[in-house]
């Protein structure tokens, strides 16, 4: 286990969830495509600040590692899609309830 | 046998993802996420980020998914099953993630080359880096950052550290954005009585 693992295993989720996303109808099964992809980039996150990857200019500077700092990019990253997962829901009921289903090529309401 | 965990980990997540997609029933694919969310929590443990594997749990299994199974349960019958994509949408689909997984996969691999030049010296160079004056974690006054493990401890204290390197300003930003949402929420979730649109 090491740093490129971890970002090959992102990499794939993220590949599934963007699969995901373009093939979906639902708009249900979409957000959770989403889902998987926010995922991705979390495992991203905790995986360099759990082994640094100072890049280039490791013994510069600027890279101190600063392992406390990537754990709190993902829980502000959590906060976030928690943000947005909550009125993504909101507006899945209120559709759900204006026209009955959740196809999402059916959206066009704003298509003018 | 960390590696091991981490190898069977990645495999039960990588099929639990592919659950979640390919899934025609809805539930199904919501019980898929359930699992990827739970595996990912398990890999937070494993890469020692505890407090972010708390979070996982208590925000993403215990309150999007509670939020997804209720808009589930909510808005299609539980045993019905969804379409299957169109043939064009499912080559759309496999190119374009198989372009985002090629671009990604050659990014970490070009990433790897230069790393490890760069990283073995680093490794030895971390002493000296903790050690010295620039360390933003030390310079902050935070506990010192041993070998990229965050303690539960420190970061509790980073958060609410309104140095210049702490994370006071995002972290009231953030509790106003959760508020706005549980507003924006609620007011569009609503059934409203009035109109009678």
């Amino acid at each position: 286990m090491n740093l490129t693992a971890c970002l090959l295993l992102s990499a794939c989720l993220f590949a599934i969830g963007a699969y995901g996303l373009m093939t979906r109808r639902n708009f249900i099964a979409a957000l959770m495509s989403l889902e998987l992809m926010v995922n991705a980039a979390l495992i991203n996150f905790v995986a360099f600040a759990r082994f640094g990857g100072g890049g280039a200019g490791a013994a510069g500077l600027n890279s101190a590692h600063d392992a406390e700092a990537g754990s709190l990019f993902a829980l502000f990253a959590v906060a976030v899609t928690a943000a947005e997962m909550a009125l993504a829901l909101a507006i899945v009921i209120a559709v759900n309830r204006q026209r009955g289903n959740l196809d999402i090529r059916e959206l066009d309401g704003m298509h003018g | 046998m960390r590696d091991l965990f981490f190898y069977g980990l990645s495999a039960a997540l990588l099929g639990m993802a592919v659950i979640t997609v390919l899934a025609r029933n809805l539930f199904r694919a919501a019980l898929g996420l359930l699992g990827v969310l739970v595996g990912t929590a398990a890999l937070f443990l494993l890469l020692q980020a505890e407090m972010v594997a708390l979070v996982q749990v208590m925000v993403y299994i215990g309150g999007i998914m509670i939020f997804v199974l209720y808009a589930v349960l909510l808005t299609s019958e539980l045993g019905g099953k969804m379409p299957g994509p169109s043939p064009l949408k499912w080559v759309f689909g496999l190119a374009v993630a198989g372009t985002a997984l090629a671009f990604l996969v050659d990014l970490v691999h070009k990433a790897h080359c230069t790393l490890a030049a760069s990283l073995m010296p680093a490794a030895d160079g971390a002493n000296d880096a903790a050690t010295g004056a620039v360390n933003a974690a030390a310079s902050s006054g935070a506990t010192a950052v041993s070998g990229g493990v965050a303690s539960m401890h420190s970061l509790g204290l980073r958060l609410l550290d309104a140095g210049p390197n702490g994370f006071l300003v995002p972290f009231e930003l953030i509790s106003v954005l959760l508020l706005a949402a549980m507003v924006g929420a609620i007011a569009l979730a609503r059934h409203d009585t009035r109109e009678g649109a």
